[in-house]
């Protein structure tokens, strides 16, 4: 395994421990305060959710599919696994805009402005590190699109996100129907 | 099809649309929809509902043949 693997391996590895750190902090809070982790969403918010996965799994399933037919078609245009898991980019910003309209994104207890930055955050992060890709002409090897092409992916996902949150949050400043 | 029953009991003790959502555990926007029809709530979250506002299911959330309340 070389080093840029390595690389990989342990951006992983640490994403997923940070996860499962923030996961365990969040229900060990709610756990002291006497909170049912179930309660994290209201009804509709967890039917919409439903909705919102369905439309991912729908998504990620024709994303499979116009790759395998392209690929046929055309020829390999990524490394092996790369367009496979540039499928999950789709699927993801599917299923977040979906909820982000739907008020099912966040928990009742949490606050859209922590996501906005968190979105803004990963964007610029991801955007910077395609750029030094692009610079040093590391995106495609060998006319096939590399794994650092799931940087600026992953960057438009994010600035997608960002500017969905941002909308929404405007929205509902402005009232949303609330009417007394 | 609108609950005008429901905003009205609601407006009737004061309460804002967060403040009803926060007593029973509810997001502001479920309140809302709740209010313009575009949501069905479970039997769960009416019971909650009524007992907050004071109200029976049958006041709340019962819909006559002849109700245009749309």
């Amino acid at each position: 395994m070389n080093a840029e693997m390595w690389g990989f391996l342990t951006g992983l590895v640490v994403s997923l421990a940070a996860v499962c750190t923030d996961s365990w902090v969040k229900r060990r809070k709610q756990k002291k305060e006497g909170v049912d982790w179930d309660d994290s969403f209201d009804e509709r918010q967890k039917l919409a959710r439903g909705k919102a996965y369905g439309s991912a799994l729908f998504t990620l399933a024709a994303y499979l599919v116009i790759n395998a037919v392209v690929s046929q078609a055309a020829g390999p245009w990524a490394q092996p696994g790369v367009d496979s898991v540039m499928g999950i980019f789709p699927a993801t910003g599917v299923f977040a805009v979906q909820c982000i309209c739907g008020d099912a994104f966040i928990t009742l207890r949490e606050k859209p402005r922590t996501y906005l930055f968190l979105f803004g955050m990963t964007a610029v992060v991801q955007i910077l590190a395609a750029a030094t890709s692009f610079h040093e002409g590391t995106i495609m090897t060998d006319g096939l699109a590399d794994w650092k092409l799931l940087s600026p992916v992953c960057g438009v996902l994010f600035l997608v996100l960002f500017g969905a949150m941002l909308l929404k949050m405007r929205r509902d400043r402005n009232g949303d129907g609330e009417e007394a | 099809m609108k609950n005008l029953k429901l905003k009205a009991a609601r407006a009737s003790l004061d309460l804002s649309q967060q403040e009803l959502a926060d007593a029973v555990h509810v997001s502001r926007q479920t309140i809302n929809a709740m209010e313009k029809g575009d949501y069905n709530p479970t039997i769960r979250l009416c019971l909650a509902i009524c007992r907050v506002l004071g109200k029976t299911l049958d006041e709340l959330f019962w819909e006559e043949e002849n109700d245009t309340s749309t």
